[in-house]
């Protein structure tokens, strides 16, 4: 147990910066990208009520038909908003794989250290997993934080004549990326966090496989890959299963898929890497 | 053991906001609406459910309000949506879906049922290289809804010559068959349409052969550049039994307004085609008798919509438009009028008509008043309103602006609680 926790730590430790400046990425990206649209838009309603004469944002509203919600002012600062939280899946996607690589590409092959270390080799595995899941939900976490500040600034910014309000959990559930991200309900969340968990597995189940049998073990990884998504996707080519048994027959192919590749992890990494 | 109490802070701050989200998101709950019944029988609220959105700023939400309350699609759980929850009572086949799972199996449809028998007919159409046409058959896939077996039979028609369409109208059971109402088409190359025949079929339900037929003379008859097209009434739930077959036949005038040329520079004949001759065709299947009415024929341009429905033993049709509704009453024996009544907005104290849906022994009509949806139910066979009822926002929520709450809420359709 102190063993996974040491090298859990150390896995969260040695991406801390990455991990800070993407956070900052979202912040910066998503409160400035939105206020700097916020006070654009402002200043153009400044502009007309000048220009025409009208006393109040009432009188704008009624000119304009303006009166616009939260989630329309985030998506015409789309890019702003959903540009940061691509590239934070994008390098957590790429982290999946170079959290083992950077072991053994980096300098005087580390694997090999960490491999050596008298505790189970399986931890190394655990350890990854663990910071993998915990790098993806804090982000997530970190998103969640950030949108009652968008929804804040908002409020400030927009006064209530041109802005509807509306509460963070509509505006979620109706947002084309946070929908997947975060998704309605607590069951829901665990299925796909679920199958994000299992995904983690077999990528790292096939980057042992690479890691142990090097050329061969490419394909092996591309032929395992290939095996599990068909596994996971097959019950969506039978037009005999009702959705509910098709997501319990996916489910369970999830749970032999995630059983499946840890062991295998543990079988490679056991008898196969040698130090 | 600063960096253990980094990570415990880390892995604390991930649970509690993602834990404190969906607390929070569970309690979020959109505002609730009851139907209240205000004139008639009470029972009448408790037995239909409507169905529509409600506007919620810049979304819209499934809701469905009943005499109990309401229910958003959003709120049902991640297993209830999966297991059809929400459609489970909205159609027949999704009914048929929940009773009988394994016989609606990758095949969800179904065409009669009664209390023992579940039937599902589907064409096949073989063509023969050879002989230079088209053999039509029937495949009966067939439930006795007490053992739960299953059985399949084939029925191949007999060669009606000269017709390359066919497609099933209408099943029911008669005796120890069943008798199967099919529309046969001829649809030419040139594009134009032959005179379509109705055949009513009788099939033995132990080895489906072909005892019987009998053409179901609808009495129209084309001359030169007229064409005939048919539709049933529509029913609530067609796989009920029923003993009438009931059909509008529209005859209609091709007038060909000469060429012109489209977009992709193809030249194509234009012209339109307006209705001459309506008639309501009613056929008993116990004795075979026809009987058929004529109706008026109204302009394309008439200013309201028209729809022939079937409910309980008569046939009605219905013109209506924003502020009222023409319900003219047929009975299915004879094909006579029995009466026409004439339901105005404002005689059941609404400002408009939005929707019109037949149950299976009433017509509803969806109303709008000035700041709720309403329903109304007519009853064909007394020719009366029977049924008032109001949608009403929640205690609480009326408390906080109900009326702006009802404002938002749009209702189109009405379905039977099972």
């Amino acid at each position: 147990m102190n063993g996974y926790l040491k090298l859990t730590l150390f896995e969260l430790n040695r991406f801390w910066k990455i991990y800070a400046a993407l956070i900052g990425v979202t912040l910066i990206s998503q409160a400035g990208g939105f206020v700097y649209h916020l006070r654009n838009y402002m200043n153009s309603v400044h502009r007309q009520m000048a220009v025409r004469g009208f006393r109040n944002y009432s009188e704008y509203r009624e000119a304009f038909r303006g009166g616009d919600s939260f989630h329309s002012f985030v998506s015409f600062a789309e890019p702003w908003f959903s540009g940061p939280v691509v590239l934070c899946a994008a390098a957590m996607m790429v982290y999946v794989l170079f959290i083992w690589y950077r072991d053994w590409l980096g300098k005087n092959t580390f694997i090999y250290r960490l491999l050596m270390l008298p505790t189970e080799r399986l931890n190394l595995f655990w350890a990854k997993l663990t910071a993998i899941m915990a790098f993806v939900l804090g982000l997530i976490a970190f998103q969640i934080v950030l949108l009652p500040v968008h929804l804040w600034l908002f409020r400030q910014i927009i006064p209530p004549e041109l802005g509807i309000s509306e509460n963070i959990f509509d505006f979620v559930r109706n947002h084309r990326l946070l929908q997947i991200l975060i998704p309605s309900t607590f069951p829901e969340f665990l299925v796909s966090y679920g199958i994000g968990l299992t995904s983690v597995t077999v990528a790292f189940a096939c980057v042992l496989i690479e890691r142990s049998f090097r050329l061969k073990g490419v394909f092996g990884a591309i032929l395992y890959a290939a095996a599990c998504g068909t596994a996971l996707l097959a019950p969506n080519f039978s037009d005999r299963l009702y959705p509910l048994e098709a997501f319990w027959l996916r489910l369970g192919i999830g749970v032999v898929l995630l059983a499946v590749s840890i062991a295998l992890s543990w079988l490679l990494l056991k008898r196969k890497i040698t130090v | 053991m600063k960096r253990f109490a980094i990570a415990a802070v880390f892995a604390a701050f991930i649970v509690l906001v993602i834990g404190i989200y969906y607390v929070q998101a569970a309690g979020d709950r959109s505002p609730r609406f009851r139907l209240a019944a205000v004139e008639g029988d009470p029972q009448e609220a408790r037995s239909i459910e409507l169905l529509g959105w409600y506007r919620n700023a810049p979304y819209s939400e499934n809701v469905k309000v009943n005499a109990e309350g309401s229910q958003y699609y959003d709120e049902l759980s991640l297993f209830d949506r999966l297991h059809g929850v929400w459609s489970r009572e909205l159609t027949p086949i999704d009914r048929l879906i929940f009773q009988y799972p394994d016989f609606m199996r990758a095949n969800r449809a179904a065409d009669y049922q009664d209390d023992g028998l579940l039937v599902r007919v589907q064409t096949n159409a073989r063509f023969e290289v050879g002989k230079s046409r088209v053999t039509h058959s029937l495949k009966f896939d067939l439930l006795d809804k007490k053992t739960r077996r299953t059985r399949s039979l084939r029925a191949d028609l007999p060669e009606n010559a000269g017709y390359n369409g066919l497609g099933i109208l209408d099943v029911q059971r008669s005796g120890d068959g069943l008798k199967v109402a099919v529309e046969y088409d001829i649809l030419r190359n040139d594009g134009t349409r032959g005179t379509p025949e109705i055949r009513v079929y009788d099939i033995r339900l132990d080895d489906g052969s072909v005892t019987g037929s009998q053409v179901v003379h609808y009495g129209l008859q084309p001359a030169e550049g007229q064409e005939i097209y048919l539709s049933m009434a529509r029913l609530y739930d067609w796989t009920l039994p029923s003993d009438s077959l009931v059909l509008e036949a529209v005859m209609t005038e091709v007038r060909n307004d000469g060429e012109a040329e489209s977009a992709n520079h193809f030249r194509a004949s234009v012209g339109r085609s307006d209705a001459v001759e309506r008639r309501l065709v009613v056929y008993r299947y116990d004795t075979g008798d026809v009987r058929s009415a004529a109706l008026p024929v109204e302009p394309p341009d008439a200013p309201f919509s028209e729809r022939l429905y079937q409910i309980g033993g008569d046939a009605l049709i219905v013109k209506w438009s924003a502020k009222t509704a023409v319900v003219q009453v047929y009975g299915l024996s004879d094909a006579r009028m029995k009466y026409e009544k004439t339901l105005t907005a404002r005689d059941m104290q609404a400002d408009s008509i939005l929707n019109i849906n037949p149950l299976p022994d009433r017509l509803y009509l969806l109303l709008q008043t000035q700041d709720r949806p309403a329903v109304a139910a007519f009853d064909p066979a007394g020719g009366q309103i029977v049924f008032r009822g109001l949608v009403e926002a929640d205690e609480g929520a009326e408390g906080t602006d109900g009326n702006a709450l009802l404002r938002n809420l749009d209702l189109d359709s009405v379905y039977m609680r099972e």
